[in-house]
Order: C-alpha cells, then structure tokens, then sequence
C-alpha cells in the first residue's frame, strides 16, 4: 500500500519578485486620512463598550445567558 | 503608555507587507496609540490578514455592538483580507501538515513540550507560501520557532496596565526550511 502522505511537497515562493499575491498600495492623502480617523473612532467606541461592561454588574446588550 | 521599537523594526518593515496574527490585531483594535503608531510605520502598505486570523477575532464576542465595530475595523482598506481559494487551502494544508512534523521532530530534540495552535500552523504555512515580501507579526513567538523562522524586529507596547507586552516580527527562512526538510529523513520526502 503507498502512504500517500510521504510524497509531500512544500508549497514555497523563493523570490521577492515571485510573489504569490499583489495587494494594491494603500490610499493616500485625505482619503487615507480619513479611514485613519474612522478607526481610531471605532477603537474609542470599542473601549467605550469595555469600559461600560467593567463598570455595569448586568450590561446590555448579552445575546446569551 | 508608549511604543518601542528595537533598533531594525523601521528598516525591516519597509516595502514588505504585515501578515497580522490574532494577537497583534486584536492589540491594534484595543489601543490606539499602538495603531496610529503602526500605520505611520506602515508608509504606503496594508496589513493583510488570513480568514483564519478574521475568524479568531470576529468569534467568541458576545456584545453585538462590539461585532459590528469589529466587522467595520476589518472592513477598512488598511486591513487587506488576503486571497482564499480551494487550491490556496490546499497548498496551505500541504505545509501545515509538512511543518507539523518538522515541529514535533526538532520539539523533541530541544525537549519542548507542547505544540502550536491550529490556527497559528496554518498561518505559519500561509506565511510559507507568500514569498519574501512578507512578515508575520505576533506576540506567541514560540509557535513560529527559531529554527523556520527569523526575528527582523520587535515591536513592544505599554499597556495601559503598565505590562508591556512585545511582537515579533518573522520571515520565513527557505534555507532554514530546507534543511529541516531534509533532516526529516525521508518522512514527507
């Protein structure tokens, strides 16, 4: 019987100019700016929600339980 | 609290794309002064993250609000999803399973116990198969072992607690891969 797992071979890409993926570069200027500040906001929002939970026994908001 | 940088972090992020593990990316979303010290380093290029890396952070949050903001922070173009298809999977699986093995054979010869994550071997094989422009950052340093990986350079963070708390930064070694590959002796060959 063969072991089909012992003919394993890795899947590597051994040069920078062989990239498995091009991402585009990122947005610039105002527009970046802007999605800058969006998540900053969110970050704050976020800790909003953690700082609420902490200081509230029963916080809203509990899909369970 | 405060960002410090070892002495090669600028240097070795320039031009290279950020593979985010679920560590770092969940720091980002939790602190913003790590994050708006992150995308200055960043220049013109996103972080890229793996659906594995989404599902760890978007699972186990039990405030809906808190998903939506979650949702919303992956939808922003400084986070790049990278590609996810059938054959993607499947080379992805083919390392994992490859370095698996290599990790429990060189575990075993340094005495280390334990094994790394699902996720964090997955992620190890993306980072494997997308080329050298590519770092991994991630504070579980110990499921990317030395002998596979290189440290480029640290980044740590002051909590707001006062803990510090650091990141690596990692590429893959095709050399150092290479000849783990081999001392497998025969197993995967």
């Amino acid at each position: 019987m063969t072991n089909k797992f012992k003919n394993l071979k890795p899947y590597i890409v051994r040069t920078s100019e062989n990239n498995a993926y091009t991402i585009p570069k990122l947005v610039r200027g105002e527009k970046r700016d802007k999605m800058i500040s969006e998540m900053v906001e969110l970050i704050k929002e976020n800790k909003k929600i953690i700082d609420d939970l902490k200081s509230s026994s029963k916080p809203d908001g509990y899909l369970f339980g | 609290m405060g960002i410090f940088l070892d002495e090669n972090f600028k240097e070795s992020v320039r031009g290279k794309y950020c593979l985010l593990d679920n560590d770092f990316l969940g720091a980002l979303f939790n602190d913003n002064s790590l994050f708006l010290a992150m995308k200055d380093l960043l220049n013109d290029y996103p972080f890229v993250y793996d659906n594995l890396t989404s599902f760890e952070f978007l699972r186990d949050i039990y405030v809906p609000s808190q998903i939506v903001l979650r949702e919303k922070f992956l939808s922003k173009d400084l986070l790049f999803p990278l590609s996810d298809h059938q054959e993607i999977y499947t080379k992805t699986q083919t390392n994992a399973l490859i370095l698996s093995k290599i990790y429990a054979q060189n575990n075993s010869k340094l005495n280390q116990k334990g094994s790394a994550s699902f996720t964090d071997i997955f992620l190890a094989s993306r980072l494997m198969s997308l080329g050298s422009k590519y770092l991994l950052i991630t504070g579980n340093k110990k499921d990317f072992p030395n002998y596979i990986f290189d440290t480029k350079g640290i980044i740590t963070n002051e909590e707001a607690s006062g803990a510090l708390r650091s990141y690596s930064l990692l590429s893959f070694d095709p050399d150092k891969f290479d000849k783990c590959f081999k001392e497998l002796g025969g197993v995967g060959n």
